[in-house]
């Protein structure tokens, strides 16, 4: 079984990681179709798989989405290589912030930014839609 | 180096800082390139792409290595996820621009919903 092959005992709930699988399949889907959204949708299930374990949720969200991240970007460069181009200037300022966030882990109060991201999501989803 | 590419740049440290700190906001840079620099739904998603594939490594590694994150669930969740990636690149760019935008607006609304609902229940 590809299953046990990978999680070996593990997980004894089966059908907690078929489900899991499930949404690691949708959330691949959301991320190669429109380019983000792995995350939001693996950390349903992941908070799951950990019991509500926040740190322990978000820690397994970036290690599952960070492949799903780069796989789905070279599909995109493979299919249109002028990608490069336009997000080249932007690289050191997403390199500088991902490793600034990451010092920040555990410092900063998390609770607060969330907040003011999730106000932006719905309002960039809101002109997103009605555009 | 014009207003709309400063603010993009801002932006996208920004999220990238939040995306490091796993707090969301990583889908907010492709409404930004879409609206204000032009570009295509298509390019802007690749662009955010290969930001966030920056952006989230340190994070990847830090988080992983202070909690402990078991590889092999990872492993079996990122196979799948893997072959979701295929499957949704390859539809993406057989869909209209604007039928991706729309249901690039729908999963934001969904995330902002569902952001919200976990921010007031802990």
């Amino acid at each position: 079984m590809l299953i046990d092959f990978f999680v070996n005992g593990i997980y004894k709930d089966e059908a907690l990681l078929a489900v899991s699988g499930i949404f690691a399949l949708f959330a691949g889907l959301l991320n190669g179709l429109i380019g983000t959204g792995g995350g939001v949708i693996m950390l349903l299930i992941l908070y799951k798989i950990y019991k509500n374990d926040a740190g322990a949720a978000h820690a397994a969200v970036t290690a599952v989405t960070l492949p799903m991240t780069v796989l789905s970007a070279a599909l995109y460069l493979y299919r249109e290589p002028a990608i490069i181009s336009a997000a080249f200037p932007l690289l050191p300022a997403a390199a500088a912030g991902g490793a600034a966030g990451a010092a920040l882990l555990g410092r900063a109060k998390p609770k607060t930014v969330s907040l003011v991201f999730t106000v932006m999501t719905l309002a960039a989803g809101t002109v997103a839609v009605l555009r | 180096m014009n207003i709309a590419f400063a603010g993009g740049l801002a932006l996208c440290f920004i999220t990238a800082v939040s995306s490091g700190m796993g707090t969301g906001g990583g889908g907010l840079l492709t409404l930004y390139l879409t609206l204000f620099c032009g570009m295509p739904q298509i390019t802007a998603q690749g662009a955010n792409l290969l930001c966030f594939a920056c952006a989230s490594t340190p994070a990847a590694v830090m988080n992983c290595m202070r909690h402990g994150t078991d590889m092999r669930l990872t492993a079996f969740l990122s196979f799948c996820g893997a072959v979701g990636c295929v499957l949704g690149a390859v539809a993406a760019p057989l869909l209209p621009d604007i039928a991706l935008g729309r249901i690039y607006g729908v999963f934001l609304l969904f995330a902002g919903v569902i952001s919200l609902k976990r921010y007031f229940s802990f």
